[in-house]
């Protein structure tokens, strides 16, 4: 009898134990999920801005913060060994190209990624430890989940296509084209327009002729260093099938009132407005309304080397793209709680800082800054925080210093893109502020090769500023 | 400019010890979010206090104690010469040898600290340094710091990693902060387990301690021991301005353990001398001497850090008491 009751007793107190334990665990699984936050940032910028570039040493440090917390000694997260580990997935038919990219940067020769083509997601979960005591009593560790999404910097001027109605578009993409530089590049275009008549009857070809000859005049704009070209998806058309989506181009309107069903004009107007409906719109839907932090990478530099033209559009790109994010929180929808969803965090960084010597580092935050701010105030005022930052998250230059009749001479030094030799190159001085046309600063910007003989398996990209821009994007989701 | 202080020429641009406000409690919320925080020295934020009458009544209280302290020991002799003679010769002695050996051990101590090279030059520089937006400065220094700092306890695998850490395009403000984060930090947690150690002896000590003067022989032996072990954990010690500062701390020490005795007996024989009462009162004295070395600890952290806290990690009682409260090694 006695027998018995301690075996009833035993099998009561081992279960007992195991729910307890699994209670344990639960709860502890419980903490863990409910503290875990998810966040999208959009990683955006013009083209060739190098958003693949930042996106992929972004991810692998990230990945490799729990074991070489150096790499990212300013980002707090990473400094303080919070981070525990962190894996990446990036699979589906939109995955982030990754591994290609890795393979690009750690390969011998190693070489920058190819450009973005289409668009894509990664997901990096970052296992973490949490540091305050209120956080620690739910569950001592804990994850974040961060999507990155990442496409080509030409389809971001699209999304200004949103509000612009046809008529609007095209006085204004007109009247930039009758003007330098654009006037040269678009003669054959405005040639074939002046010759079109808007009244007659659409006929396919030329529809598909005009089209074609305003493709034309963007990619020989994009070849001369302008940045606001719209639309973009007529230089990257990334997974779109339909062709005759893309046949259209702006045209002057009348006047007179709207243009009769079938002619030229109402045909190029109807191919804009299904443009607008059926690639923009699902794009803005998709992506773009559920950021709340973005990141604009801007390659101020080139546009400073390629001259005061390349340099305007760069400028009107940025205020009309700024303008859009002040644009989209202001809208009904993302003023509503838990619905509406507004970036909360914008950060504008110059890209490729590594292409200039260090002592222009400062000279260059406060170009950006000056250039970006006027435009941003409206941004700020909304109550979105917006940070400035230089960087360049795949560090290919050193800095070295000569002497030279008792002054300090400043040069970056690595390997020219085409080259194998290191070279000592004097980019020139940066200016503070945005230049005059007539005042342009002389300044060579040339492209380097990556560093060689990188091995990712046990290393991270020395970077400049990538853990500033980490801790500014996501360093205050850590619990 | 000088000024007489209890005796002691104090340097009227040093922050009196009772003025240094330690970091307040943390607030349940966490740590205060300040992840670029620059580094401010202590001294430059508490500005020096006035001649007032408090003073005056703390002077006088301190004369008072330690006026009272030596009747105290004096009479606990005489009493034992009373009780008997060869009693009173040989507590007579301990009492000479306990006071000798302590001031020959403190002797010790403060030599083993003279060996270590001071922290004012290598400070100064870092300071101007974690402020400029130069590039030329850091790593030198680092050198310095490098080669002052000497090799033991690990300092020169963390000196090198901060080297590995820092590149060219940091500034000399974001090195010395990777510096700081690097090499102090991992220092830091070291000196507030030995500020643990010390505060936790001195506490037990206090304790079981019958005398009053034992009391403050004990708590300066330890502190002593402890500003010692600090400055080797840095591999650097204070300077003249800070030993000044740590000596002032250390003196008011010893009177507040005599004070707190002394109020501790009356207190015992106010409520009638019962075990409860004598437990209370001696774990009372005991927790008012941890806190005291504590106190005394975290300044010493401070007078031998190369670089000063930042305000993110800008040290506490209330961190310090976590570690206390551990009891381990």
């Amino acid at each position: 009898m006695k027998r018995a009751d301690s075996g009833i007793g035993d099998t009561l107190l081992r279960s007992g134990r195991r729910i307890g334990g699994k209670a344990a665990a639960l709860i502890s699984a419980g903490g863990e999920k409910a503290l875990a936050t998810t966040v999208t940032i959009a990683v955006t910028g013009l083209a060739r801005a190098g958003k693949t570039v930042f996106t992929t040493a972004l991810a692998h440090n990230l990945s490799r913060a729990a074991e070489l917390p150096d790499l990212l000694p300013f980002f707090s997260a990473a400094k303080e060994r919070q981070i525990l580990g962190a894996a990446l997935s990036n699979r589906g038919p939109e995955a982030f190209p990754f591994d290609a990219a890795m393979k690009a940067l750690t390969g011998n020769p190693a070489d920058w990624p190819r450009p973005t083509t289409d668009v894509s997601d990664l997901s990096i979960a970052v296992d973490y430890a949490t540091r305050s005591k209120r956080w620690r009593m739910i569950a001592p560790k804990t994850f974040l989940t961060l999507n990155i999404v990442d496409y080509p910097g030409e389809w971001l001027l699209d999304l200004l296509l949103l509000n612009t109605s046809f008529t609007d578009w095209s006085r204004e993409t007109l009247q930039l084209c009758r003007q330098p530089p654009r006037a040269t590049l678009a003669q054959d275009w405005l040639t074939a327009l002046e010759a079109a008549d808007g009244n007659r009857p659409a006929a396919e070809e030329d529809l598909e002729r005009l089209a074609g000859l305003y493709t034309a005049f963007l990619r020989r704009c994009s070849e001369a260093g302008l940045s606001f070209l719209q639309p973009g998806r007529f230089l990257v058309p990334g997974s779109l099938a339909d062709r005759t989506m893309l046949e259209f181009c702006p045209f002057p309107v009348s006047d007179a009132g709207k243009p009769w069903r079938g002619s030229l004009a109402a045909a190029l107007e109807a191919r804009y407005e299904r443009y607008r409906r059926e690639v923009v719109r699902p794009f803005y839907r998709r992506y773009f309304s559920r950021f709340t932090r973005q990141v604009v990478l801007v390659d101020l530099l080139t546009a400073l080397d390629r001259g005061s033209e390349g340099w305007s559009d760069l400028q009107l790109a940025l205020t009309r793209i700024v303008d859009n994010f002040h644009t989209e929180r202001k809208r009904v929808i993302n003023r509503l709680p838990l619905i509406g969803t507004r970036t909360d965090k914008l950060l504008f960084a110059c890209t490729k800082a590594d292409h200039i010597t260090r002592n222009n580092h400062s000279n260059l935050r406060a170009l950006l800054r000056s250039t970006v701010e006027p435009s941003a105030v409206m941004v700020m005022e909304g109550g979105a925080t917006v940070g400035y930052e230089i960087v360049s998250a795949v560090k290919s230059t050193k800095n070295v210093q000569k002497r030279q009749d008792g002054r300090t001479l400043h040069y970056i030094r690595g390997v020219p893109l085409g080259s194998t030799v290191a070279q000592d190159w004097d980019p020139g001085d940066i200016p503070d502020e945005p230049p005059r046309a007539e005042n342009w600063p002389e300044i060579r910007i040339t492209g380097f090769r990556p560093p060689q003989s990188f091995d990712a398996s046990v290393a991270g990209f020395r970077s400049i500023n990538l853990d500033r821009a980490l801790e500014f994007l996501i360093g205050d989701l850590f619990k | 400019m000088k000024r007489q202080l209890g005796g002691h020429p104090v340097d009227e641009t040093l922050t009196p010890v009772e003025d240094l406000e330690l970091a307040p409690p943390a607030p349940s919320g966490g740590p205060p979010e300040q992840p670029q925080a620059a580094l401010v020295p202590l001294a430059d934020r508490a500005p020096p206090r006035r001649w007032s009458p408090a003073r005056w009544f703390w002077l006088s209280l301190a004369s008072f104690v330690g006026g009272a302290l030596v009747v105290e020991a004096v009479d606990f002799v005489a009493g034992m010469f009373v009780r008997d003679r060869v009693l009173g010769t040989i507590f007579s002695v301990l009492l000479g040898m306990t006071l000798a050996s302590a001031i020959c051990w403190a002797l010790v101590e403060t030599r083993r600290i003279r060996r270590l090279r001071a922290v004012e030059p290598l400070r100064e520089e870092g300071l101007r340094l974690s402020r400029s937006e130069d590039y030329e400065g850091a790593l030198p220094w680092i050198d310095r710091a490098a080669a002052a700092l000497g090799d033991d306890g690990g300092r020169k695998a963390l000196i090198e990693k901060a080297r590995d850490r820092i590149l060219d395009t940091h500034t000399d403000a974001s090195a010395m902060l990777i510096f700081h984060d690097t090499v102090l930090v991992p220092l830091d947690e070291r000196a507030y387990a030995a500020i643990a150690r010390a505060a936790r002896g001195a506490a037990l000590g206090v304790s079981v301690s019958p005398l009053a003067l034992l009391d403050a022989a004990l708590i300066l032996w330890r502190s002593i021991r402890m500003v010692r072990e600090i400055a080797e954990i840095y591999g650097l010690r204070p300077g003249l301005a800070g030993s000044m500062v740590l000596m002032r701390h250390l003196l008011m020490s010893g009177l507040y353990a005599v004070g707190v005795d002394v109020l501790g007996n009356v207190w015992i024989e106010h409520l009638g001398g019962r075990i409860t009462s004598f437990v209370s009162t001696r774990l009372a004295e005991g927790v008012v001497a941890a806190v005291r070395v504590g106190r005394l600890g975290l300044l010493a952290m401070e007078a031998c850090r190369p670089l000063p806290f930042t305000d993110r990690d800008r040290p506490g009682l209330m961190r310090l008491r976590e570690q206390i409260v551990k009891w381990e090694e």
